[in-house]
């Protein structure tokens, strides 16, 4: 929700409020998915390499993109968002915005993302940030499809390669695969302990976010990469999940320990993640 | 135990849904992946 000066308007002020995701542009076709799916709103160029896909009618808000979100809820701390914005559209709908309604978009708007600007604080000394609801963390709530989505957002499939005087090579192999967030949902990362049956929940030391991490090369090989074969990623991240199990069947066989074999691991680390060129 | 694990792998890299993700169906996204989706990306 964006609320800015403008002198044609009644109040003086013009406020737009949208729903959006940004995804990098080799994940366009995911974002095409969304407009194919939600039949509303466009895709348009972000920062960098980013696409976005907006939501900005009231109208299409409202009768499209709010009925998705309460029939299918957001399970971490962006619920709270999305309720604050709810009640944004709520009070726009009514029409003309009076003073106090205003003041209570404000309101809205000071409990939203990152809060007021400097500037909107300065304009609206009388502001009380409305109150955030926390959003209970259900454990039978964790769809796997809904995990599936998150992945694609917040997964992390990593191989990673340090020195080992006591390995034949001189270095050892390992894979992780890790889901991170605020630490706000801290619940959130703990529940997938429990989904997965595996891995374990760290803070991170800036405090600001946290990490579900599974180091297990068992529990990898035996419940996070059959997960996602069930349930496959739709997305560019497929493509690192891909190049993970080629490293896993590499280590299943001891393949890693051979010159040969590492050499390989090396080669799909490298072309990985921000590695990744197509 | 590695036996199960390879026997494991060996299905999973032999999953051919899992490797046609270039086929435009699996961009037909279900109503609980948008909502993870929007939960680890959206504002």
């Amino acid at each position: 929700m964006c609320i800015s000066k403008d002198s044609k308007r009644p109040l003086g002020y013009v406020i737009t409020v949208a729903f959006e995701i940004a995804l990098d542009v080799k994940d366009l076709d995911t974002l095409k998915g969304l407009q194919s799916y939600f039949g509303v709103g466009g895709i348009y160029k972000h920062v960098g390499n980013m696409m976005r896909y907006k939501v900005s009618s009231t109208k299409d808000l409202t009768n499209v993109i709010i009925p998705h979100f309460d029939k299918y809820p957001l399970l971490s701390q962006k619920g709270a968002d999305f309720e604050i914005l709810k009640s944004a559209i709520q009070i726009i709908n009514k029409g003309v915005v009076s003073p106090e309604q205003l003041q209570a978009l404000v309101n809205l708007r000071a409990s939203l993302n990152r809060g007021l600007s400097s500037n909107l604080q300065a304009l609206f000394p009388e502001t009380v940030p409305v109150k955030r609801r926390v959003i209970p963390f259900v454990a039978s709530s964790l769809h796997p499809l809904w995990v599936v989505g998150f992945t694609e957002a917040e997964g992390n499939f990593y191989i990673g390669v340090t020195q080992d005087a006591k390995s034949k090579l001189g270095v050892s192999t390992r894979l992780r695969f890790a889901l991170t967030q605020h630490s706000r949902d801290e619940k959130l990362l703990q529940g997938f302990i429990d989904f997965f049956g595996c891995g374990l929940y760290a803070e991170r030391n800036n405090k600001l976010a946290g990490d579900f991490k599974v180091n297990s090369f068992e529990d990898i090989s035996r419940k996070i990469i059959p997960f996602f074969c069930k349930y496959p990623l739709l997305g560019s991240k497929s493509l690192d999940l891909k190049a993970f199990i080629e490293a896993a069947k590499i280590i299943s066989e001891k393949g890693h320990l051979t010159k040969e074999g590492f050499g390989e691991i090396e080669r799909i680390k490298a072309g990985m993640n921000k590695g990744r060129t197509h | 135990m590695k036996k199960l694990i390879k026997q494991t792998l060996k299905l999973t890299l032999g999953n051919s849904r899992y490797f046609s993700l270039s086929n435009s169906s699996a961009f037909v996204l279900d109503p609980w992946y948008i909502t993870g989706l929007v939960d680890g990306e959206g504002s």
